[in-house]
């Protein structure tokens, strides 16, 4: 079968290297960096765990080509529920939707004024540290 | 024209015996059967569990008609009809319509169909059911603690921030219930693809199976996120976090999204297995191959893919972006296509055919005709323009009940009149089958017609009290109700009644083609004593000798 081609010694090599890649989320996390590209660090740090569980932990670098298609259409899936929806939000009358001011949207990380990075406690006062 | 199956399935019937070894008695005791891996014995849990809560969500329904009889509140208070609506709704939804055909006739149908001797995953199949169990138990003690008034719906930022009702234990019923579903189209897919007998390719199988398959994708896809949003929901209504609303920072419309990204396309979980029911009947009751075989085999997968990019149609007036609404009205009239390739493709199975009225093909020729006036008025409500005067109203309710009970029960029905024989080994009075199938047709069309017509007039839905102009359309409706009630205690009764006194059917009483009818009724435990191999085409009938025999038995007809 399948699972013959895992040993486990690669199960807990997998292991860590998710341990490692988490503590850089945090790390990162804490780090005064421009939230724009923030978002992008944290998302590829988490679609390469989420790669690393997939291929390994659920064996499907080891499988038939019928377990990738039904993967692979997991994701295209996921995309449809997202690039549809977003035709909602990226055409929305904001204002005539009763909301009083439009989202504020960044193109590009020079855009993002500093009172949106995150704040550590010396920090002048900032968004959303409020609930710490 | 008539009568062939009726000729042979009397002959058959008066001389056939029940078997003496069959999965029902291979063993006794309330273990056997809730300890049970044997796919078929789960199917009858199924049954039993499924049509108690058909049972209860009609129940509801005779409450809603019978509160709509008159224009004033005089029955229900507000309150009290908002958590009938919802009891409706979230029975009739989540623990009728969604498992009906799939858990019971998918479960006991498709292992035997594909040649198999039971599903990929016995045990999973069994932990289906009773996550279906603890669902449903879960949604029943909210009923009965007080009830849910959010509507099946479950819309925010009522469910999550006002509503006093028990929409967490609800919610949770619906959750849990949702993994029944998810287990249940993942083992259909792996037997479908691993587990088919020799010489059973891909284009012989019935489109039953085609069907179910199309089904289990929907389910395996579109689950997961229904459950997630949920659980969102419930992160809001309990811990205060802002996802849905708008004063912590949310977006009540993200809901909608995400609650019909699954809730549209269970719309097709519902009505493909019906469809794939409808395929069978017409083809056995007609004598003839299904019309265009691949294309209603094909249509059954486009209609599960484009069924997960149209949801944005129930949302035209939410709030979503004019532009979004435009995308989602052209993508909504896509999926008519497929479905109308179906709907033309039986009518030209049966012509030509050498049609006979049996209580399965009465239900069928009802489903034809319904689902046709269902799926039509889902393109008035699919025009986004047309959508503005419609929305919310009764018009969107009967266009639903149209789809839903029209299509899906009515399918239910032909499948259980059709299956009967198999799964008891006896057949059931036809004749009490056929007036009770008259009865229901009858019934339904006058319970939800007059709903087209008061809600084109503007009569809205969920109103416990309404204009006296809507008076004679509601009381049409009420009075369909209860025709409609009758029709479907009928067969309660007479079911009942063959299960002990029916004639034994034989293998296969309709004299129809496939796996399924040619081993005993009902099935061993293993299905068959021995790895079939199947060499026919799927469908082989044959029209002309159909009609030849029938000559010979009864003379020439004109």
């Amino acid at each position: 079968m399948a699972e013959a081609h895992i040993t486990k010694k690669k199960y807990w090599q997998v292991f860590a290297a998710l341990m490692i890649l988490l503590f850089l989320t945090v790390f990162v996390a804490y780090m005064r960096i421009n939230p724009w590209w923030a978002i992008i660090v944290a998302m590829t740090i988490a679609t390469i765990k989420a790669l690393l569980v997939i291929l390994y932990f659920m064996h499907v670098r080891y499988n038939s080509k019928l377990t990738w298609l039904f993967v692979v259409s997991g994701f295209f899936w996921l995309i449809i529920m997202i690039g549809i929806t977003l035709t909602d939000y990226k055409t929305r009358d904001w204002e005539a939707a009763g909301y009083t001011e439009r989202p504020t949207t960044y193109s590009s990380p020079s855009q993002v004024p500093a009172s949106m990075y995150p704040q550590n406690e010396k920090g002048t006062a900032g968004h959303g540290d409020e609930g710490d | 024209m008539s009568g062939t199956t009726t000729a042979t399935q009397t002959a058959t019937a008066s001389t056939a015996t029940m078997p003496a070894k069959h999965f029902m008695n291979a063993k006794y005791g309330l273990k056997s059967w809730l300890l049970t891996r044997d796919h078929k014995r789960i199917a009858v849990l199924y049954l039993i569990t499924v049509t108690a809560m058909f049972a209860l969500g009609g129940i509801y329904a005779a409450l809603i008609r019978l509160e709509l009889l008159t224009p004033g509140g005089d029955f229900l208070s507000a309150d009290a009809y908002n958590k009938a609506f919802s009891a409706h709704g979230i029975i009739m939804v989540f623990f009728f319509l969604l498992p009906s055909i799939p858990a019971i006739f998918g479960n006991f149908l498709i292992p035997i169909q594909v040649g198999a001797k039971d599903l990929a995953f016995p045990r999973i199949n069994l932990l289906s059911w009773y996550l279906y169990v603890i669902g449903a138990a879960l949604a029943l003690i909210a009923i009965v603690a007080g009830g849910v008034d959010t509507g099946w719906t479950f819309y925010p930022p009522y469910s999550s921030q006002y509503s006093q009702s028990h929409v967490l234990l609800a919610g949770l019923g619906v959750f849990i219930a949702g993994f029944s579903s998810i287990l249940t189209g993942l083992n259909f897919v792996v037997t479908i693809h691993k587990m088919r007998a020799p010489g059973m390719t891909w284009f012989r199988l019935p489109l039953f199976v085609w069907a179910h398959y199309a089904t289990s994708l929907i389910m395996l896809l579109g689950t997961p996120v229904v459950a997630i949003t949920i659980l969102l929901l419930a992160v809001e209504r309990v811990f205060g976090v802002g996802i849905f609303d708008p004063a912590i920072g949310g977006d009540p419309v993200l809901f909608q999204h995400l609650f019909w990204f699954y809730s549209h396309p269970a719309v097709y979980i519902m009505i493909l297995p019906a469809m794939g029911v409808q395929s069978e009947l017409v083809a056995a009751f007609a004598r003839r191959r299904v019309f265009g075989y691949s294309f209603v085999a094909f249509s059954s997968l486009a209609i599960a893919i484009i069924g997960f990019v149209v949801w944005g149609h129930h949302m035209f007036v939410s709030g979503q972006s004019m532009y979004a609404g435009l995308v989602f009205s052209i993508l909504t009239m896509l999926v008519a296509i497929p479905s109308a390739v179906k709907a033309f493709n039986w009518a030209m199975t049966m012509y030509k055919g050498s049609i006979s009225y049996e209580t399965p093909m009465l239900y069928a020729i009802g489903f034809l005709g319904l689902f046709v006036i269902g799926g039509l008025t889902g393109l008035f409500l699919g025009a986004m323009g047309l959508d503005i005067h419609l929305h919310d109203t009764y018009f969107v309710v009967a266009h639903f009940h149209y789809i839903m009970v029209g299509g899906a029960v009515m399918g239910f029905m032909g499948a259980l009149h059709f299956y009967w024989p198999k799964i008891s080994g006896r057949m059931y009075p036809d004749a009490w089958g056929r007036l009770s199938a008259l009865i229901i047709f009858i019934g339904f069309n006058l319970t939800f017609f007059p709903q087209f017509i008061a809600g084109y007039l503007g009569m809205p839905r969920r109103y416990y009290m309404y204009d006296t102009d809507f008076h004679f359309w509601n009381l049409m409706s009420s009075a369909g109700a209860s025709v409609l009630a009758v029709g479907y205690i009928m067969p309660l009764f007479y079911m009942a009644w063959s299960w002990i006194y029916g004639k034994p059917a034989g293998p296969n009483p309709w004299n129809a083609k496939g796996l399924e009818w040619t081993t005993q009724s009902p099935p061993t435990t293993f299905n068959f004593d021995e790895t079939p191999i199947w060499n026919e085409e799927a469908y082989d009938y044959d029209p002309e000798e159909s009609e030849a025999e029938y000559e010979k038995e009864f003379g020439t007809i004109n």
